[in-house]
C-alpha cells in the first residue's frame, strides 16, 4: 500500500546517503590536495562541493514537497524530518569542505612552505575525521544505535588533535616569529584544522538524529551519553518500510567509501555487494 | 528528556471507561477498553471500519440501549458517577452527552423549532427564553449570521454543511457537558468541514468533545488526544490499541499496528 | 532473466487472447439492433393498451353520463320508483358513511402501526400481525359485507345503518391505512430519531413530536387512499346500510349510498342515463380524492 510514496521515501533516503558519500569522498580529495599541493585536485574538490550543494537544495525541495502532498505521519514523517535535518547539515559540511579545498588551492598556487609538523597533524586529524564519517554512515545504513553512540567517542580524538595542532602552531609562531606574510599562510592551516573539527562535530550531530528516527525522542548528545545501550535499544518504536530497509539496499549508496573507514559492519555489507556484482558480471 | 516529550497525563477526566466490554446480542464487539477522556479537550477515535470506535462512542451516551440485545460489562463513569448504574435515566444522560451524526439530521421543522426542540423537551415554554436560547445556540454554532433572517425556514432547506451546524446548535441548546461526534464531516463539503473544525476548536475550552473520524488528517489537525481502535481478527472483539497525545501518536506511535494504520500501510 | 521474459510474454498473450475473444464474439442470427427495436415496439404496445382501456372507460362514462348531470340531478330528491329525479340523499349517505368509517378506522390503524413499527419487539408476533393485515386487505368485499351483516347488523343489533356500514368499511380500510402508516413511520430516517434521542427525548416524545409529524404526509396519503376504496365499495354497504332512500341524520339511520343506487339502477335497467350520471359523479369524487392524496404525498416530500 502507498507504493509510490514508499518508493519516494526510499529514494530520498538513498539520495541522502549518496550525498553523504559524495561529501566524504570530496573531503578526501580536498585533504589530499592540501597535503600534496595538487591544484587540479583542489579545483575538482571545489567543483564537487558546488554539485553537492545543488543536490542538497534539490533533496530539500523533494522532502518538503512530499510533506505537502503526502501528509506523512509516524515513521514516514520522522524519516522525512531526519532527511531534512541530515541534508541541511550535509550542506554545512560541504561548505567546510569547499573552504578546505580553497585553502589547498591557495597553498598550491602560492607554493607555501608549511612546517611538516603541521601538515602531518592535519593528515592525522583528517584520518580521524574519516573514521567519524565512516561510523556515521554505518549508523545510518544499519539503523545502528550503538554505532551512533560510539560517534561521541570517535569525535573526542579529533578534538584532541585540533587542540594539539593549536599548541604546536602557537609554539611555532612564538619561536620562529614569522613575518607578516608567512603568518597569514600559517593561519590558513589553522582554519583547515578548524574546518575538519567542525565537519566531525556536524557528522556527530547527523548521527545523533538517529535517536529521533528510531525512538521518536528528541534527545541531545548528552542525553544519549547518559543512557546505556540497553536503554537506548529498548526505546526503539515500530517503523515503516522507509526506515526498516534491508541495509544492503542502503549500503549500495555509500559503497565507494574506503572500507577501512566505515567500520566492520558496513564494510562486510559492501564486500558482499561487490561480490554479488561480480557474480552478475 | 527534552520538554517536547514530557507527556502531560490527562489532568482532569470527563469520561472514564474501565475494563469495558460490549456485546450486540451474541456478537462480542469490544473488549477490555480502558480510557480516560480529558475534560474540555478534543479526543479523536480512529481505526478502520468495524473497529468498534462508533460503537464505543454510542456507549458513552447509552445510545446503544436503543438497539435490542446489547449488553455491557465493566464501568463507564461521567464526572465520577457510573452512567450504567441502576437508576440512571438514559434520557437525562443523553441531554448531558449530546451527539452529532454522520448524516446531518435536522428535523423536518423550521430552523427555530429545530433549535428550540431540546429546550422545549426540558419544559422551557416562555417565548422570550426560547428566543434567547435559539439565538445564543445559533451564534455559538457560527450559524446565526447566515440564518438570522430566515428562522422560520425549513431546516432541510439549508445546505449540508449548514444543516450539520444547525444540528450542532440544536445540541448546544440543551447545554451538554460532552459532545460526541460520529464522523460529523464525512457527508459535507470541504469548506463546511473547515467551518465545523473551527467550531470544534472554539467549543473545546468549555466542552469535552469526542470525535470519530475516518480522516486521519482531521484527527491530527483538531484533536488533543487520539485513540486507535482495531479489530485484529475477524469475529474477535475489537479493542483499544493505543491512546495518547495526538502529536505523539502521529509522530512516534508506540505500537506497530498504529504505525501501519496511520501511515496507510494497513493490511 | 529468462524466466521473467517468459512470464511477461505469457501475460501479454493472455491479455491478447481476451481482446481477441471480445472482438470476435459470435453474432446472433438477428442483429442486436433489430431485436432491440422489436422489443421496444412490444413494450410500447403494452403501455398503449393499458392507457387505452382507462381512456375508453372514462370516455364511455363521460359521454353517457355528462348530458344527464345538472344541479337538479345532484341536489334533487329522487322520485318515481327512485329512478327519476336527483340523487342527493345517496351522495350524502356515501360521504356520511365514509367519514364515519374514517373516524373509526384511522386512530386504530395509526396506533396499531406505531406499535408495530416502534414499540413491538420485531419477531414472529409482529410478522404474524403484518401477515394478518395483508390477508385482511385481500378478503373479498362481499365476504366482509356478509361478516358485517352477521356481526354489526344482526348480532350487535345495530340494524341496517350508517354505523354498521361504517364499521364494516372501517374493517376494509384498516389494513390499508395500517400498512401505509407503518411504512411511513419506518421510512422516517433513523438518523432523525437518533437526533431527537440525542437531545434527551423519551420514546413517546420522539414518536409524537418527530416521527408522526415527519410521516404525516404519507400517513394522510394512506388514509385518503383508504377513503377512495371505501367510497367505491358496493358489496359491503349493500349488506349493511340497506337500500332505502333516506337522508341520514343519526348513525343508526339507514340509507342508500351512490354505489348501491348505481347498482340498482343498472340492474333494473330503468334509467340508464341516471346510472351513468351517478357513475360519473362517483368517479369524479374518487378522482378528487386520489388527486388530493397525490398532493399530500408531494407536499410531504
Amino acid at each position: 500500500m502507498r507504493k509510490l510514496f514508499s518508493r519516494q521515501l526510499v529514494e530520498a533516503r538513498h539520495e541522502m546517503l549518496s550525498i553523504f558519500e559524495a561529501v566524504d569522498l570530496t573531503l578526501h580529495d580536498a585533504i589530499s590536495a592540501f597535503v600534496l599541493n595538487d591544484k587540479k585536485l583542489a579545483n575538482k574538490a571545489k567543483k564537487a562541493t558546488l554539485q553537492i550543494d545543488a543536490r542538497c537544495a534539490n533533496l530539500e525541495a523533494v522532502c518538503y514537497n512530499l510533506i505537502a502532498t503526502q501528509s506523512p505521519v509516524a515513521s514516514d514523517f520522522r524519516l522525512l524530518q531526519t532527511i531534512i535535518y541530515v541534508n541541511f547539515n550535509l550542506a554545512r559540511m560541504s561548505d567546510h569542505v569547499r573552504s578546505i579545498a580553497r585553502g589547498a588551492k591557495h597553498k598550491a598556487n602560492a607554493d607555501l612552505k608549511i612546517p611538516n609538523e603541521l601538515v602531518e597533524l592535519i593528515e592525522t586529524e583528517a584520518s580521524l575525521v574519516y573514521q567519524v564519517l565512516g561510523a556515521t554512515a554505518t549508523a545510518l545504513v544499519n539503523n545502528d544505535l550503538s554505532a551512533m553512540r560510539s560517534l561521541m567517542d570517535l569525535d573526542e580524538p579529533v578534538r584532541q588533535v585540533y587542540e594539539e595542532f593549536f599548541r604546536v602552531y602557537n609554539h611555532i609562531v612564538s619561536v620562529e616569529e614569522p613575518d607578516e606574510h608567512a603568518y597569514d599562510d600559517l593561519r590558513r592551516t589553522i582554519m583547515t584544522s578548524r574546518y575538519l573539527e567542525r565537519i566531525s562535530s556536524v557528522s556527530v550531530e547527523i548521527g545523533t538524529r538517529l535517536t529521533f528516527l528510531l525512538t521518536g525522542q528528541r534527545w541531545s548528545a548528552s542525553d544519549i551519553l547518559e543512557a546505556d545501550e540497553g536503554e537506548l535499544e529498548s526505546m526503539r518504536i515500530p517503523s515503516g518500510e522507509g526506515v526498516i530497509l534491508e541495509p544492503k539496499s542502503d549500503a549500495r549508496y555509500v559503497a565507494d567509501l574506503p572500507l577501512d573507514e566505515v567500520g566492520a559492519k558496513l564494510a562486510t555489507l559492501i564486500r558482499e555487494l561487490d561480490a554479488e556484482d561480480e557474480d552478475e558480471d | 528528556m527534552s520538554v517536547y516529550q514530557s507527556a502531560p497525563a490527562v489532568t482532569e477526566s470527563a469520561l472514564i471507561a474501565q475494563n469495558f466490554d460490549f456485546w450486540y446480542g451474541d456478537f462480542h464487539a469490544l473488549t477490555d477498553v480502558n480510557l480516560n477522556i480529558a475534560k474540555n479537550k478534543i479526543t479523536a477515535f480512529i481505526g478502520p471500519s468495524g473497529c468498534g470506535k462508533s460503537t464505543f462512542l454510542r456507549c458513552m451516551n447509552r445510545m446503544n440501549d436503543l438497539i435490542e440485545g446489547t449488553r455491557i460489562e465493566g464501568t463507564m463513569t461521567l464526572d465520577e458517577s457510573d452512567i450504567y448504574a441502576e437508576g440512571v435515566d438514559p434520557v437525562d444522560l443523553r441531554r448531558r452527552v449530546g451527539m452529532i451524526f454522520q448524516q446531518p439530521n435536522p428535523f423536518p421543522k423550521s430552523i427555530y423549532e429545530n433549535v428550540a426542540f431540546g429546550p422545549r423537551l426540558q419544559g422551557v415554554t416562555s417565548k422570550s427564553d426560547l428566543d434567547d436560547i435559539v439565538e445564543e445556540s445559533l451564534k455559538r454554532a457560527n450559524l446565526w449570521k447566515e440564518v438570522s433572517n430566515q428562522l422560520s425556514k425549513d431546516g432541510l432547506a439549508l445546505s449540508g454543511g449548514q444543516q450539520q451546524r444547525l444540528c450542532i446548535a440544536r445540541v448546544l441548546a440543551v447545554q451538554p457537558d460532552v459532545l460526541l461526534m460520529d464522523e460529523p464531516c464525512s457527508a459535507i463539503d470541504p469548506t463546511s468541514v473547515q467551518k465545523v473544525e473551527d467550531l470544534m476548536a472554539e467549543l473545546a475550552p468549555e466542552m469535552t468533545i469526542i470525535i470519530v473520524t475516518h480522516n486521519m488528517q482531521q484527527a491530527a489537525r483538531i484533536s488533543d488526544y487520539t485513540a486507535f481502535f482495531l479489530q485484529e481478527v475477524a469475529g474477535e472483539p475489537a479493542t483499544l490499541i493505543e491512546y495518547g497525545q495526538t502529536d505523539a501518536i502521529f509522530t512516534s506511535p508506540m505500537d506497530k499496528r498504529t504505525e501501519d494504520y496511520i501511515t496507510g500501510r494497513f493490511g | 532473466m529468462a524466466q521473467d521474459a517468459s512470464t511477461s510474454t505469457e501475460q501479454l498473450s493472455s491479455s491478447q487472447r481476451i481482446k481477441r475473444a471480445l472482438s470476435h464474439g459470435k453474432q446472433g442470427r438477428i442483429s442486436k439492433n433489430t431485436s432491440n427495436k422489436v422489443m421496444l415496439g412490444v413494450f410500447r404496445l403494452a403501455a398503449a393498451i393499458t392507457t387505452l382501456v382507462l381512456v375508453a372507460i372514462i370516455a364511455y362514462v363521460v359521454v353517457n353520463g355528462l348530458p344527464h348531470i345538472s344541479l337538479d340531478f345532484i341536489f334533487g330528491w329522487p322520485h318515481g320508483v327512485n329512478a327519476e329525479g336527483g340523487i342527493w340523499p345517496t351522495i350524502v349517505s356515501t360521504i356520511y358513511v365514509t367519514a364515519l368509517a374514517m373516524l373509526i378506522c384511522t386512530p386504530i390503524a395509526v396506533l396499531a402501526a406505531v406499535y408495530l413499527a416502534e414499540y413491538a419487539k420485531q419477531g414472529r408476533l409482529v410478522n404474524t400481525i403484518r401477515y394478518a393485515a395483508d390477508t385482511l386487505a385481500s378478503v373479498p368485499s362481499i365476504v366482509m359485507g356478509l361478516f358485517g351483516y352477521a356481526l354489526f347488523v344482526e348480532a350487535m343489533g345495530l340494524g341496517l345503518s350508517m354505523l354498521s356500514a361504517a364499521l364494516a368499511l372501517a374493517l376494509l380500510m384498516l389494513p390499508i391505512v395500517m400498512r401505509t402508516t407503518e411504512e411511513a413511520i419506518r421510512s422516517v430516517p433513523r438518523y432523525i430519531r437518533w437526533g431527537a434521542y440525542g437531545l434527551g427525548a423519551t420514546k413517546w416524545q420522539v414518536v409524537s413530536k418527530i416521527v408522526l409529524p415527519s410521516a404525516f404526509g404519507r400517513i394522510a396519503t394512506g388514509i385518503v387512499l383508504g377513503i377512495g376504496r371505501a367510497i367505491g365499495e358496493t358489496a359491503v354497504v349493500l349488506y349493511t346500510m340497506g337500500q332505502a332512500i333516506n337522508m341520514p341524520v343519526t348513525p343508526l339511520d339507514s340509507g342508500r349510498p351512490m354505489t348501491v343506487h348505481l347498482y340498482l339502477l343498472a340492474n333494473d335497467g330503468i334509467n340508464m342515463n341516471a346510472a351513468y350520471g351517478t357513475a360519473l359523479l362517483l368517479m369524479v369524487i374518487i378522482l378528487a380524492f386520489n388527486l388530493f392524496a397525490r398532493h399530500l404525498s408531494r407536499k410531504s416530500k
